[in-house]
């Protein structure tokens, strides 16, 4: 298992990188009330690296994960996933991109109440129409990647928050994406807990070869991130 | 406790849209439920004067009729005045006098016949009379006399010229009052507006029993002779006050209190009255106790379906809390969290409700004016006269504030239920708590076997409406409602079934959209049951609404059509038969058209070979069953055609045929009896044709009698005519009757060498003449004659001789004995066709029960005086125009000639049956009116009656308005349902939507989930209501009376309607369902998408 760094490449950025933000620029609101989320930020990830995001609470890490992930579009600027532009892609190409390139880790797990955590961690795998077989044999290795097999049939209910948090990673693993993409994934977690789920994330993002984009406090994982990158008033400042 | 309503203002606004639906859906329930109540109270008040307004003079008219005799006459009529006004009371009424003088005798001179005569002062006179000559009478006394207008064919009869004075004498008063003769006139039909006269319009009766005689003597009489009016020239004999209440503008509790003293007119007038014979002839209390009747099944059924809207009101506005709570669940932990206690919290939701309420309270009496008036301009309903100002009766208001708060009520249940913690909250929400399943289960059966227990009670009783009496059992009238409730919730239970199918089909699949669909239904049954059981209610309650309208307005329909036997039937007949005959004949539209017998007879088990009838008072219908297909209304498996077959005779009767336009018949009758008894005996000898017409009228034509020789004289044959009414058309003559009279005193001849009585009689030179006098032979040899003797009891008396035709005519010959001439008459029935061996027989079952008789059994009935022997063919459940009760069929052809063949004069020709298209019968019917033949009743008249009538219609617009209200509803409710499982839920579909779940495939998914539970809905919403319609409808069908329906009702399937109302709910359910959720989708997913926005 290993992790290829791309810090140092260069040459075609569209190519070479994973995920490249151009001078992208977010604003919510307008006139006086205008709130300037992101601000003329241009970022480089190569594929395989984990980059963790930091900065305080509005410091606008959600609305760049946002507008990288395809959820939001950006005002200024551009935005490539996998060789996409996510900014000019369609309703239909997003649907594609979230269900092809990107995942999600919710910072409240985001999981289907009603569904067991093998359910779940199918969802993905059906909106891909994996044939049930293949699909219960990923989702049992996933499961077993994050260590919650007996856990398999237990409703997010019946699960810790820590135990939610490792089904929603497997989930957001179930499709192998190309882009991980995790807003606070340890937030509503103790720092235990959070420890665990941050040396998970970091495993599964080697075992599975996925570039992961990590928005976090905790410094636990921003010691495991390939890269840091710091934002401050919708500004990049460090990195 | 100021927090509650800031809280509650926020909440108010927050949760706009969902209240305004909640609210809307209130205000909806309470209005409909009002407009039913405005349906029972405004509906109910003016359907009896619309009823009564139409149901004419002879079934509201009061009469009060006294005999004066030898009472002060002045205060005789002041105290039927008096006694009238008491019994009308505050009901306003017109009142007319009609006043005629005790019978009196004309003295027209010594040794002539003194015929009884009777003045009068008759307020119809003007209308009904046309004066032949003369000037109507002015004044009460001439000087002379009472100045009188006679009928003309008194005048013609006994010569009296204008000016004559007419000595006349009292009969039961001794009197003597002169008459004088300024005027003759003609009575003018219809003969129903003379029933207050003496004579009845009849103008003569030819042997009417004197006054006073007690029966012994007969007399002509004539009437009335028209004085002046209102001049007094009437000694009163009887005084006749005919009421004419205004019942139109009568408020329902004047109509209560005459119907009160209406069962007490009797003997409250007889007391009121000095001295004087009183009766009270009405027929307005019956007239009021039927249309109390049926008001009040009416009335049963609108509140059956009414329970059945409520039911699904409260279905839709639990539904309603349910969302509610689901959307305000945090909110709720929340406050619960920070302190709230739970009386804090279900007084928060008392406020929310009561605030629901007031606005439903004061929107909806307001608006159920507005629907009333609506649909009451429906031309079914505004034809039946409900079209009024409703106003705002107290009904209405409290029909809409209770409504209004039942229904606010029910968004309390929720917040009764007292909450768990959050985590528990949370847990419940991931599997459903045994407990609470276990407690709902027990709700459920509670349900059921309460429903079983209404139902079972109902199917005891056989109706809601108890035995006819108008009242009814509240459980019973619940018992559709909850039977529906019991059905919604056992469809409630196959959810479970089609969840665990889906389950494995999720399992398989490999794809999201239908496995969602799968795990939303069966791992949130509660929600999914709400909206199931919504769609299960409104789907049954359409399909039992409008299955119970068909078969409501089939069975009225049949009930009416039963009751009316025929398309247009003519009673109260006017007139001679062949003056009926004549004047039906000239009306057009009726195809065929037929005299009927339908008249009280005895009857009962023959016993021999001429029996006597001694055995119950049953009904005979006798018809002409060659034609019983046309004729015979009423539904019988099998039809009437196939029934009555072999009942009439095998050929028809072919006598002389007369053609038409012949206005006399001629002929000359030669008769002697061979015998001699002696000097100063004579004989007399008379005959009667029998005649026919093409519709079946049947009749004899006296002819004078003729002087018959005896021994050796010579006889002489005498010149005889019989008129023939104009218009008539063609006839036949089917029978003569011979009668052999020798007046004086035979029994001292009874020694006599001589007994037999040697007769023979010939009818000759028989011609048709027409106006101008030209005759027309007619041929004898057509008929088969034959001659019987009577009834088979005088056989002996009389030995029959020869019955031949030859060139000279018809001779019969016979041998009577001089006993039975002696006795009464000797008579000789000859006839064109044979004696019917047995008259044959379709008899109802309570006949046969009544006469503990059997099929084939042989009856003997009474008509007209002469045993006719029956033999039963068969049975039927009831027979046309008479769906209850004993009663017999019989084809009048073959009673008619059973009872010619023995004498009798019986013409059977009670009313008149005709066959006459549905468009073409109400013109008929007045074409038959204006002829003065009857009164008429149509079929479609009735039918239209007993289902779109005032008293009636209720019953339909109340079944439209509940399934058009159930379908609205259920639309209203699975778009709220719908509303709140997306805004619920919307987290979660954006988080699908962010795993890579298309907006198109998550609403395919909502619509698909919505689709399954519309299907289950629907399939047991059809099934329950087709159980309900099939057990429940028949039960609470019932007869304009509230009594079991004759003939018995059969559930009927309008499918097209059915289809109709299922497809616009599944339509509308589908395209409420779509266009929310793609709007909600739409909208909420840009800003739930966003990570760190959960909110």
């Amino acid at each position: 298992m290993t992790v290829q760094s791309a810090r140092h490449r260069a040459a075609d950025p569209v190519t070479e990188s994973m995920v490249l933000v151009e001078h992208v620029s977010r604003t919510y609101g307008s006139g006086d009330a205008a709130v300037h989320a992101v601000r003329d930020v241009s970022l480089s990830i190569a594929p395989g690296e984990l980059v963790v995001l930091v900065g305080r609470s509005g410091s606008g890490k959600t609305t760049l994960l946002n507008v990288v992930g395809g959820l939001d579009k950006p005002d200024e600027g551009r935005v490539v996933v996998d060789g996409r532009e996510v900014s000019s892609l369609d309703e239909r190409g997003l649907v594609a991109l979230r269900r092809d390139v990107v995942s999600f880790v919710f910072q409240t797990f985001g999981l289907v109440p009603v569904l067991s955590a093998a359910e779940n961690v199918g969802v993905p795998l059906r909106l891909r129409k994996v044939p049930p077989r293949a699909r219960d044999e990923r989702v049992a290795l996933l499961l077993d990647l994050v260590g919650l097999t007996d856990h398999a049939d237990q409703r997010p209910g019946e699960l810790s928050g820590g135990q939610q948090q490792r089904v929603a990673i497997a989930r957001a693993l179930a499709n192998s994406p190309r882009l991980l993409v995790a807003d606070e994934p340890t937030g509503q977690l103790d720092s235990a807990t959070g420890v665990a789920i941050m040396g998970l994330l970091r495993a599964v993002v080697e075992h599975e070869r996925t570039t992961a984009l990590v928005a976090t406090h905790d410094p636990v994982m921003m010691a495991l991130a390939d890269r840091v990158v710091r934002l401050q008033d919708g500004v990049l400042v460090e990195e | 406790m100021t927090w509650m309503p800031r809280l509650l203002a926020h909440r108010t606004r927050a949760h706009s849209t969902l209240l305004l639906a909640v609210v809307a859906v209130t205000v909806v329930a309470a209005t409909l439920l009002g407009t039913f109540a405005l349906l029972l109270s405004v509906g109910g008040d003016r359907a009896p004067q619309v009823a009564l307004d139409r149901a004419g003079a002879q079934a509201t008219t009061i009469d009060v009729r006294s005999t004066v005799g030898n009472n002060d006459h002045e205060k005789v009529a002041a105290a039927m005045e008096a006694g009238l006004a008491e019994l009308l009371g505050p009901v306003d009424a017109e009142v007319r006098t009609w006043t005629s003088s005790p019978w009196l005798l004309v003295d027209r001179g010594p040794g002539l016949p003194k015929p009884l005569v009777y003045l009068a002062d008759y307020p119809i006179v003007p209308e009904l009379t046309a004066l032949e000559s003369g000037q109507w009478p002015t004044t009460a006394w001439d000087g002379e006399g009472v100045p009188v207008a006679v009928p003309v064919a008194a005048a013609e009869e006994y010569g009296w010229e204008l000016g004559d004075v007419l000595r006349t004498e009292g009969t039961d008063v001794a009197s003597e009052i002169p008459v004088r003769v300024v005027a003759t006139y003609r009575a003018e039909p219809p003969r129903g507006q003379w029933s207050r006269d003496l004579l009845e319009g009849r103008v003569h009766l030819s042997d009417y029993p004197v006054p006073g005689s007690f029966g012994g003597s007969v007399a002509e009489a004539w009437g009335p002779l028209v004085v002046a009016p209102g001049t007094g020239a009437v000694i009163p004999g009887t005084l006749r006050l005919e009421a004419w209440p205004d019942l139109d503008s009568a408020t329902p509790a004047e109509l209560d209190g005459l119907r009160e003293r209406l069962s007490t007119a009797q003997t409250d007038l007889y007391a009121a009255v000095p001295a004087a014979t009183t009766d009270v002839l009405t027929s307005l209390d019956r007239t009021l106790d039927s249309i109390a009747a049926s008001l009040a099944v009416t009335r049963v059924g609108v509140v059956v379906v009414g329970l059945m809207l409520l039911v699904v009101a409260v279905t839709v506005l639990l539904l309603a809390a349910r969302l509610l709570a689901e959307r305000r669940a945090a909110e709720q932990t929340l406050l619960t969290s920070r302190g709230a206690s739970h009386p804090q919290l279900v007084g928060l939701a008392a406020l929310e409700a009561l605030g629901v309420a007031a606005l439903a309270t004061l929107a909806a009496p307001w608006l159920a004016g507005l629907v009333y008036r609506g649909v009451t301009r429906v031309p079914v309903l505004h034809d039946a006269g409900l079209a009024v100002d409703p106003g705002a009766p107290a009904l209405l208001w409290l029909t809409c504030a209770v409504a209004s708060l039942l229904l606010a009520g029910v968004l309390l249940a929720p917040s009764l239920r007292r909450r768990v913690s959050a985590v528990d909250s949370e847990q419940q929400e991931v599997r459903q708590d045994r407990k609470q399943a276990l407690a709902r289960s027990g709700v459920d059966l509670a349900v059921v076997v309460v429903a079983g227990v209404a139902l079972w009670q109902l199917l005891r009783h056989g109706s809601p409406v108890l035995d006819g009496s108008g009242g009814f059992d509240p459980l019973l009238v619940a018992a559709p409602a909850l039977v529906l409730l019991a059905g919604g919730v056992l469809a409630g239970r196959v959810l479970p079934l089609v969840a665990g199918v889906g389950e494995v089909v999720a399992r398989r699949s490999r794809a999201l959209v239908a496995p969602l669909t799968a795990w939303e239904i069966s791992r949130r049954p509660r929600r999914a049951a709400g909206a199931v059981l919504l769609v299960t209610l409104a789907v049954a309650v359409g399909t039992f609404a409008q299955g119970w309208h068909d078969t409501w307005r089939t069975s009225q329909r049949e009930q009416a059509e039963l009751e009316v036997g025929t398309d247009l039937r003519v009673t109260d007949l006017d007139g001679s038969v062949l003056d009926q005959s004549a004047r039906v004949a000239a009306v057009d539209g009726l195809s065929v058209v037929s005299p009927v017998g339908m008249r009280q007879v005895q009857a009962g088990v023959a016993t021999g070979p001429a029996p006597s009838v001694s055995g119950i008072t049953t009904t005979m219908l006798a018809v002409d069953t060659r034609h019983a297909g046309d004729l015979l209304r009423g539904r019988l498996d099998g039809g009437w055609s196939a029934a009555t077959a072999g009942l009439a005779p095998a050929s028809p009767v072919t006598g002389v045929p007369v053609p038409a336009g012949t206005s006399e018949l001629g002929l000359t009758l030669t008769a002697r009896v061979t015998a001699d008894l002696g000097p100063g005996v004579s004989a007399l000898t008379s005959a009667s044709l029998v005649v026919q017409d093409a519709r079946g009228a049947r009749v004899s034509l006296d002819l004078p009698p003729v002087p018959t020789p005896l021994g050796d004289a010579p006889d002489e044959p005498t010149e005889l005519t019989v008129p023939l009414p104009e218009g008539l058309g063609a006839v036949q003559v089917i029978g003569v009757s011979l009668r052999l009279t020798i007046p004086g005193d035979l029994w001292g001849m009874l020694d006599a060498q001589v007994w037999d009585l040697p007769w023979e009689a010939a009818l000759g030179d028989v011609r048709a003449l027409d106006a101008d006098g030209e005759p027309t032979p007619l041929d004898l040899g057509r008929g088969q004659w034959r001659t019987s003797g009577g009834v088979p009891l005088y056989d002996p008396w009389i030995r029959l001789g020869s019955t031949w035709v030859d060139d000279d005519g018809l001779h019969v010959t016979g041998t009577p004995n001089l006993g039975i001439v002696a006795d009464n008459q000797a008579a000789l029935f000859t006839t064109s066709f044979d004696r019917e061996p047995i008259v044959h027989a379709l008899v109802t079952p309570d006949l046969l029960a009544q006469l503990s008789a059997t099929e084939d059994d042989v009856l003997a009935i009474d008509v007209d005086g002469t045993v006719v022997q029956l033999r039963i063919d068969g049975q039927v459940p009831y027979l046309p125009g008479l769906p209850r009760g004993a009663a017999l069929l019989v084809d009048r052809d073959s009673l008619l000639r059973a009872t010619l063949v023995t004498g009798s004069r019986a013409t059977l020709t009670d009313e008149w049956w005709a066959l006459v298209d549905d468009d073409d019968a109400r013109d008929a019917a007045a074409a038959v009116q204006a002829a003065g033949v009857g009164r008429t009743t149509t079929r479609v008249e009735a039918a239209a009656q007993a289902t779109d009538g005032p008293l009636h219609v209720a019953i339909p617009a109340a079944l439209w308005i509940v399934t058009l209200s159930a379908v609205a509803l259920a639309v209203a409710g699975i778009a709220l349902s719908a509303t709140v499982a997306v805004r619920t839920r919307r987290l979660e579909l954006a988080r699908l939507q962010a795993l890579g779940a298309s907006q198109g495939s998550l609403a395919r998914s909502i619509v698909g989930e919505y689709l399954l539970l519309g299907v289950i809905g629907t399939a047991a919403g059809i099934g329950v209501g087709a159980l309900l319609a099939w057990v429940v409808g028949p039960l609470v069908t019932v007869s304009p009376r509230g009594l079991a329906p004759v003939p018995a009702v059969v559930v009927q399937w309008p499918w097209p309607v059915l289809g109709s109302v299922v497809g616009a709910l599944a339509l509308g359910a589908m395209l409420a369902v779509v266009v929310t959720t793609r709007a909600l989708l739409r909208r909420a997913s840009g800003a739930l998408l966003r990570l760190g926005d959960e909110g």
